[in-house]
């Protein structure tokens, strides 16, 4: 659309310059006509001149002037005669002798004056023919020229002079018959035709009575003659006007003169001109109307296709820009209204979906808030509680250990004094009694530490106070250890203690608390395994942990691997029944038991503590069938 | 040869004693802290065992009062029933702590403390 703007446009540039091109031709070729009239014009002229030199010739010549003496009266008859013969344009002829006295005149005016001062008198007296072409007064009070010719005798002497008074009319008729007389200017073709002399007089012109500058043949006219007419005219030439200057032919010889004559063309072509201004004015106008058009054309194509388009666009940018406030209202064509509305409609979905969503959101915020809040005030109040947990932990930590410490103060002195009673020297002291007694208050002494040291530990471990240092540990040095610490227990009932151990590197654990519980397991197995024939095996085993299992702890461990110990005895065994509440604080599987067997009921409940406080677990092997089975797993290193 | 046994448990010091005499080694007990300053000040003893939970005037307050007085190159065994920390012996290290000991005592750690710092 926009395209075809320019198209038009060029077209129309292109259009105008041919046209403008084809008005300098037609001015040319108006041009060619007028000058090649001029020329002819100006022929004619010559020969019209020629002639009238020629009747001169003839008449100055004529034997009966020149050489008979005849009479004044006949020779003035034969000279109106002649004149009549020739041309009505001939006013007069005169003959002068050589002192300027007129002999005859054909005019019958009184020849009186004398014409020895004037210039034709003068230049016919040198012996040439002479034009005087400056127009004078001449006979019947008419403007006329004067053409000279000397009168020589037989003996080829100037006799007199003759002076032929010639109208100016002739000039009129040679110019009546051409395109540059009075009566063409009615046609659209309008010329001021002006005979000018090369000293600047105006000896004719066509339009006299129009023309303000000329009012007679004598009037001036300020029209410098051109030297080289032909470039001077040129500038001369406006758009409506010819201005053609035409020297005289050169062939009117055989006379002199005072000068030659131009003949200027001044021709008014705004009349011929006028239609075909008009026709390219009126072009023209159409031409600027249309590009006027175009251009509004354009300006409304903008207004109503781009501008909205454009408008358009940026809604959409602003769109695009999450700036959905602003209303989209495009005026325009059709198609661009109706996806204005979408648009719109578009926009206003969007804003009140994101009006919505961003009241959604500052609900949920403020419920967030609110529950945030409250969360602050749980944590708050949970850390208050944890303060208070941790103050009375630590409380119920320091009178454990106090109560531990007190327990234990009395003991000291009398496990003393009754172990420096047993020791050798000073025992061979005693009776069998004594002895005896010594022994039984010794073990006694020795349990009633074992029990406040598992309550303590029972307690600790609860409080998760209980301190692991765990090391790097061979497992069979930690066996081989074990087994001798052990040995002393298994003298009594004279048990058979014996360890398997199929593995082999270390463990990462606390090798003094892991002792603990093998200690625990085992003096639980020496309590039950029978009297005669006690069986007691510690066996380790190597496990490959399965990859599932691995953890990411476990991962610098190039193969992961579990150790799992097992505490083996001959004993009564555990009931199915009674598995599940073994690993309970004061748990025994009944009273009468306890009895035979002794014991505080924290053993396994300890023992538990202290395995999972390295990971491992602890569990009871129920598909052992010879007595009881107890196993652990710990992470081998 | 001459032990200070400094407690305020007058059993176990009276244990000790009797387990020093039965060696022929002579003991002293003071069941009292500042009691027991002033023995270490005055005299010089071949062993101290010194119990740190001492009431009113502990067993700290003496090594610290020691060390003020700057009387060192005793030989004295510190017996605690709670963890005393590895830095906390090396402030003393100049007065002549030379060990600690975790309460209760028992035979073994006297016969140990016997045969390690009162051999002739």
């Amino acid at each position: 659309m926009i395209l075809i703007i320019p198209l038009i446009i060029g077209s129309i540039i292109i259009t105008s310059i041919l046209s403008l091109q084809n008005i300098s031709g037609v001015r040319a070729k108006f041009y060619d006509i007028f000058e090649l009239s001029g020329i002819q014009l100006m022929n004619k002229l010559s020969i019209e001149v020629n002639e009238i030199a020629e009747d001169l010739s003839r008449l100055s010549t004529n034997p009966i002037l020149a050489n008979s003496p005849t009479p004044i009266n006949y020779q003035i008859t034969l000279l109106q005669r002649q004149i009549n013969l020739n041309n009505s344009e001939y006013l007069a002829v005169s003959v002068y002798d050589k002192n300027g006295t007129a002999i005859i005149d054909t005019s019958d005016e009184s020849p009186g004056e004398n014409v020895l001062q004037e210039e034709f008198f003068k230049q016919a007296l040198a012996g040439e023919p002479y034009f005087d072409k400056n127009p004078d007064e001449i006979a019947y009070n008419q403007t006329g020229f004067h053409f000279s010719a000397p009168i020589y005798d037989s003996n080829k002497v100037i006799k007199s002079i003759m002076d032929l008074e010639v109208s100016i009319n002739f000039i009129n008729n040679v110019f009546n018959n051409t395109l540059f007389h009075d009566e063409t200017k009615n046609s659209s073709l309008y010329f001021i035709s002006r005979l000018i002399h090369n000293d600047g007089s105006v000896i004719y012109a066509t339009t006299q009575q129009n023309d303000p500058q000329v009012t007679n043949g004598q009037h001036n006219l300020n029209l410098p003659l051109p030297g080289n007419p032909i470039a001077d005219y040129k500038k001369r030439n406006s758009q409506d006007s010819i201005l053609i200057t035409v020297p005289e032919s050169e062939n009117a010889k055989g006379y002199r003169s005072d000068g030659n004559w131009t003949l200027l063309l001044d021709g008014n072509l705004s009349t011929v001109m006028s239609d075909y201004n008009n026709t390219v004015k009126g072009f023209l106008i159409s031409s600027i109307l249309i590009l006027v058009i175009a251009v509004v054309i354009t300006i409304i194509a903008v207004r109503k296709i781009t501008s909205p388009i454009t408008h358009l666009k940026n809604s959409a940018l602003e769109l695009s820009k999450d700036n959905f406030s602003k209303e989209i209202m495009v005026e325009g064509l059709n198609e661009v209204k109706d996806l204005s509305i979408s648009l719109e409609v578009m926009r206003r979905n969007i804003e009140s979906s994101k009006k919505n969503l961003i009241r959604k959101v500052r609900e949920r915020t403020r419920d967030l808030e609110r529950a945030n809040e409250e969360l602050r005030t749980k944590e708050f109040q949970v850390n208050s509680i944890n303060n208070e947990l941790r103050i009375s932990n630590r409380a119920k930590e320091e009178f454990l250990s106090m109560i531990s410490h007190e327990l234990k103060t009395p003991i000291t002195p009398m496990k003393l004094y009754i172990e420096m009673m047993q020791k050798g020297n000073k025992s061979e002291n005693l009776n069998e009694f004594q002895r005896k007694a010594l022994t039984i208050m010794h073990r006694n002494i020795l349990k009633l530490e074992t029990i406040i040291d598992d309550i303590f530990t029972v307690y600790k471990l609860e409080l998760n106070s209980f301190p692991i240092n765990k090391e790097i540990t061979n497992i069979v040095d930690f066996v081989e250890n074990n087994m001798s610490g052990l040995s002393p227990l298994m003298k009594d009932k004279n048990i058979m203690f014996i360890s398997i151990v199929n593995a082999t590197g270390s463990m990462f654990c606390d090798p003094v608390r892991i002792s603990q519980v093998l200690f625990n397991l085992v003096n639980n197995a020496v309590d039950h395994v029978p009297e005669q024939g006690g069986e007691i095996t510690i066996r380790v085993d190597e496990e490959d942990v399965s990859t599932s299992k691995m953890s990411f702890k476990d991962n610098d461990n190039k193969h992961s691997r579990s150790v799992i110990f097992t505490v083996e005895d001959n004993g009564i065994g555990i009931q199915p029944e009674n598995i599940d509440g073994l690993f309970k604080k004061f748990y025994q599987i009944d009273t009468g038991l306890r009895r035979k067997f002794g014991g505080t009921g924290l053993g396994l409940a300890i023992c538990k503590g202290i395995i999972e406080s390295h990971g491992g677990k602890i569990w009871i092997d129920s598909s052992y069938r010879n007595g009881a089975s107890f196993k652990f797993s710990l992470n081998s290193y | 040869m001459k032990v200070l046994i400094i407690d305020d448990n007058e059993s176990i010091t009276e244990a000790v004693k009797d387990f020093f005499e039965f060696e022929n080694i002579e003991c002293k007990i003071v069941n009292e802290g500042r009691l027991g300053l002033s023995e270490i000040e005055n005299q010089k003893f071949d062993l101290i065992l010194l119990d740190i939970a001492i009431p009113s005037y502990t067993g700290i307050d003496i090594l610290n009062e020691l060390k003020r007085q700057r009387i060192e190159k005793q030989k004295i065994i510190i017996f605690t029933a709670s963890v005393f920390k590895s830095e906390q012996i090396d402030d003393f290290l100049e007065i002549g702590v030379k060990e600690v000991l975790t309460k209760p005592i028992s035979l073994d750690k006297l016969e140990y403390i016997k045969q390690k710092y009162l051999k002739t």
